[in-house]
């Protein structure tokens, strides 16, 4: 992407065929109908065409963790999502974890940890933490269980485990164990 | 209570774990255009034609821009400055040259950033293309002495050569660091507005405000009151966001011409060819010594990779001149080879990072060639002069460093011979490393103002960028007014504010903190002066000096008065009282000390025999860095810097293509970096307390200090694991097997 294509052939084609089309996102439980084009990810229509701008863009490409959203409940990238795709999922960012004004307590949890520095990557760290939990009470193993056979509980979400499992965000100021406390004691809480 | 020296959770904490904090990509605009870079693929020639027709034809296009027709801008002002700083003299869009792979050659205006992207793709370009010179072993030999950059290039204290002539044991060895990038979680991004009466404003993604400023207005040949840079919240610079990179002046110059907002954001694969990065090092080092490990002679040698037209030096010999003592002499020199490259800029942590590797590790092997412990040919070779200057340094726990690390870290169950410990199958090794930081002295201006309600207000042009600089500026205003910290609101970032210096060399706490602290006292002292002499003045008689503030109130302790802010102030008939801090400690810095930070930092690895792979087991840090003004915010970079240190030692490397002189590697999976599972438990200790000499708050530096010497101690812990002296970072299986 961006670089010049010394005689590549011209696809207007393809041109033609990105008019935007009308998509009806449910987003932190409030119904949105907008026009995008096929190919915008859920990325760039959360924060471009919904303005929520918490969801940050890192790599749009998948391997830093900045855009982790939650679609039914299920943490997924989304730069490598397209919005078009997600007509009748529940979208949670990070802007709705917040209930009445009382923060997630994965979120009291980073705060109380110093679970940040810059702050750039923690709307998607928050993200893949609250769903850590979340696949932990429904028993998922992870390339750190030992024994896969047997039936994962919360209760073992050790620190290995935290650190295989939130290993899909990416923190360049490097605040990784406090990430590691902020998610075990928020799992311990409940 | 006082506020500084509490371990305060961070007061942005709630605006960074809801998504609320706004960076600069998050500014809303109205009517904003998107811009997207084409850069070139040849890294040596010019373009011969650029076709646009079809990209301008695109939907959603709004302007195509290319050196036929973009603005003009002014050259870059010689010669380079802080005040004023570009990241690379050379300009883009200006002329048919290409001196770098990744250099932009056109500028897409579009509706959506996908609709920029896209048209991007449909330029044609023609180039002629001439053979790019890398920067290799062989082409150091055409290394060639730099002007000077920072600091002088070259120095010799003593003799060193006769010091290593007639020493009893010598190291000389050579050692080599990567090409790396910063890899900020925040992608450069600038937005420009031009209003209606030519003014510009930039949403930024910079550590100095007032930097960028001044440099804009340079280049772009506007008035410096015209233009105001905004940066709230930095996500992430570590030296890549402290200078002026093209991208901003483009997306300035593309948002005049097309009359709206223009965002300009680079895409991660262009920050690795436009926004700087760490060159690597070809370094020499000779160490003389006694029988005994006590240093004769050091000579340390550098050299480093800088464009054709440009002269950055990584100063990797600079430590040397003050590290250690040594008998009769120190010497060091730093060359550079002119290669297609774009510019290299400072990285966490500049020069000493790349420079400790060396020095660091040939202790080590100077260690192992006379039989002494490696702490104790550190203690050995300990200073209290600086051998560079001759001062006396202000303060330096070295000692205490390496003492109460080393027992913290349990080195003396440590057996010395290589390959020597195990943990079942594993090869387990420990090494140590010491470090010393350079401590900057900048001018800097902050504004308190004390409100009716008691509350106050500090304003001041200095940079959040996750260091917690909102935090501990409230902490040392709390503290001199006498107030709650929540009682006090911190504006930063905005170069309407009072002027401050740029947020690099952890520098920010020692400078700016310090003209938080005057502008705080001058506003308390305004309210001292009203409750002796205001109106109905309530201590009248007493001495200025007799006066204490707390809790929000100021106390004649000796007559059990007191009076609140908010009823002086009211009583007044004043609304608020106001305080200016102007720090300027640039005579002090020429002074009778030398002031530097100090680590001892202690590694762990576990090594697979069969594999070759290297995990960090744990880590102890011991850190001089005078008065720590918030442990939680200090411990959380510290293990940062740590993490940075672990990505140079065994991930981190540019690669590039030998024969188009391209980073290869331009991505996360490519370019590795620390992820959450290669992190063990840290321990960080601080030692040290109070330097007066480093600023009127007692603080050094402590976020690049953090990140410097983790690559030798990890070195170190590799050679005694496994016997095999790496002298190649990062230190990657192929090594060891």
């Amino acid at each position: 992407m961006g670089e010049a294509n010394p005689g590549g052939a011209v696809d207007h084609a393809a041109a033609r065929d990105i008019r935007p089309a009308p998509v009806k996102l449910e987003v932190n439980g409030t119904s949105h109908t907008f026009a995008v084009e096929p190919r915008t990810t859920l990325l760039e229509a959360l924060r471009e065409g919904l303005g929520l701008t918490g969801t940050k863009k890192g790599c749009d490409r998948g391997e830093c963790g900045a855009c982790t959203v939650h679609v039914d409940g299920r943490r997924v990238l989304s730069c490598m999502t397209l919005a078009a795709m997600q007509e009748g999922k529940q979208i949670t960012t990070i802007e709705g974890l917040e209930q009445d004004g009382e923060l997630h307590p994965v979120q009291e949890a980073f705060i109380e940890h110093d679970g940040f520095q810059c702050g750039f990557c923690t709307s998607g760290q928050v993200m893949s933490g609250v769903a850590v939990i979340d696949e932990a009470k429904a028993g998922w193993p992870s390339a750190a269980t030992a024994d896969v056979r047997k039936p994962f509980t919360v209760a073992g979400l050790s620190n290995t485990e935290i650190r295989e499992r939130m290993s899909g965000n990416l923190c360049r100021c490097a605040c990784y164990p406090n990430i590691v406390a902020a998610v075990a004691e928020a799992a311990e809480k409940g | 209570m006082n506020a500084v020296g509490q371990p305060m959770p961070r007061t942005d904490g709630r605006l960074k774990v809801t998504g609320a904090a706004r960076y600069s990509a998050d500014v809303p605009l109205d009517g904003m255009a998107h811009a997207a870079i084409v850069h070139s693929t040849i890294a040596n020639g010019r373009t011969v034609s650029i076709d646009t027709t079809s990209a301008e034809e695109a939907p959603g296009v709004v302007a195509v821009f290319t050196h036929h027709n973009m603005p003009r801008m002014n050259p870059t002002p010689e010669p380079w400055s802080h005040l004023h700083p570009h990241g690379q003299s050379y300009l883009p869009l200006l002329a048919d040259a290409v001196h770098y792979a990744g250099q932009p050659i056109a500028l897409v205006i579009a509706e959506t950033l996908d609709q920029a992207t896209y048209a991007g793709t449909l330029i044609k370009v023609e180039y002629e293309a001439d053979q790019p010179v890398v920067f290799n072993r062989e082409t150091a030999k055409e290394a060639v002495d730099p002007p000077p950059f920072l600091w002088p290039v070259a120095s010799s204290v003593g003799d060193a050569d006769e010091g290593i002539a007639t020493a009893a044991v010598t190291i000389d060895q050579t050692y080599t660091t990567s090409d790396r990038h910063h890899n900020q979680m925040e992608p450069h991004v600038s937005t420009a507005v031009w209003d209606a009466d030519e003014t510009l404003t930039l949403y930024e993604t910079t550590q100095h405000i007032f930097g960028a400023r001044e440099l804009v207005s340079i280049v772009l040949g506007i008035p410096p009151e015209k233009i105001t840079i905004v940066s709230h919240f930095l996500g992430g610079g570590f030296g890549g966001k402290a200078y002026v990179w093209p991208h901003t002046l483009l997306a300035a110059l593309a948002a005049k011409v097309v009359n709206r907002p223009v965002r300009l954001q680079l895409t991660r694969a262009q920050m690795y060819s436009m926004v700087g990065h760490q060159a690597a090092t070809i370094q020499q080092v000779v160490l003389g010594a006694g029988e005994d490990g006590t240093l004769a002679g050091i000579r340390h040698d550098s050299i480093s990779p800088t464009p054709v037209f440009d002269d950055y030096i990584e100063y990797a010999a600079l430590a040397a001149r003050s590290l250690w003592a040594a008998g009769t002499g120190i010497a060091t020199n730093h060359k550079v080879v002119h290669v297609n490259r774009n510019t290299p800029t400072a990285m966490r942590s500049p020069h000493e990072a790349l420079g400790h590797f060396a020095l660091e590790s040939a202790m080590d092997e100077l260690a192992y060639a006379t039989g002494v412990d490696p702490v104790a040919l550190r203690l050995l070779n300990d200073t209290e002069i600086d051998p560079y200057s001759g001062r006396p340094f202000s303060t330096r726990a070295m000692r205490e460093c390496l003492t109460k690390g080393a027992e913290r870290f349990g080195w003396d169950e440590r057996t010395p011979e290589p390959r020597s410990m195990r943990d079942g199958r594993y090869l387990i090794g420990q090494g140590m490393a010491s470090a010393i930081y350079t401590h900057w002295r900048w001018p800097a201006k902050a504004r308190v103002t004390v409100h009716q309600d008691g509350s106050a207000l500090v304003e001041t042009g200095t940079h959040e960028l996750g260091t917690g600089t909102y935090t501990v500026m409230q902490q040392v205003a709390a503290d001199a007014l006498g107030v709650a910290p929540e009682k006090v609101t911190v504006r930063l970032g905005d170069t309407r504010l009072p002027a401050s210096h740029p947020s690099i060399g952890s520098a920010t706490m020692a400078n700016a903190g310090a003209s938080v602290m005057l502008a705080a006292k001058a506003a308390r002292d305004r309210a001292i002066e009203l409750a002796l002499a205001g109106r109905d003045a309530p201590f009248a008689g007493a001495e200025p000096d007799d006066v204490l503030v707390a809790d929000g109130r100021l106390v004649l302790a000796r007559k059990s008065l007191e009076i609140t802010y908010a009823e002086l102030l009211a009583r007044n008939g004043l609304s608020t009282v106001v305080g200016d801090g102007d720090y300027d400690p640039v005579e002090e810095a020429l002074g009778p000390k030398a002031v530097f930070s100090f680590s001892a930092v202690f590694a762990e690895v576990r090594v697979d025999p069969d594999l070759g792979l290297v995990r960090l087991n744990r880590f102890v840090g011991a850190y001089d860095a005078g008065r720590i003004i918030n442990p939680r915010t200090a411990r959380s970079q510290a293990i940062g810097g740590i993490i940075w240190g672990v990505g140079q030692a065994l991930l981190e490397q540019s690669e590039t293509d030998p024969e188009t002189a391209r980073f290869a590697n331009r991505n996360y999976s490519g370019y590795l970096v620390p992820t959450n599972a290669d992190i063990p438990e840290l321990d960080v200790l601080f030692a040290g307390g109070f330097d007066e000499e480093a600023s009127p708050l007692g603080a050094k530096g402590l976020g690049e200090l953090t990140a410097v010497s983790v690559a030798p101690a990890i070195a170190n812990a590799v050679h005694h694991a496994t016997g095999k002296r790496v002298r190649d970072l990062p230190i990657t299986v192929e090594k060891i097997l």
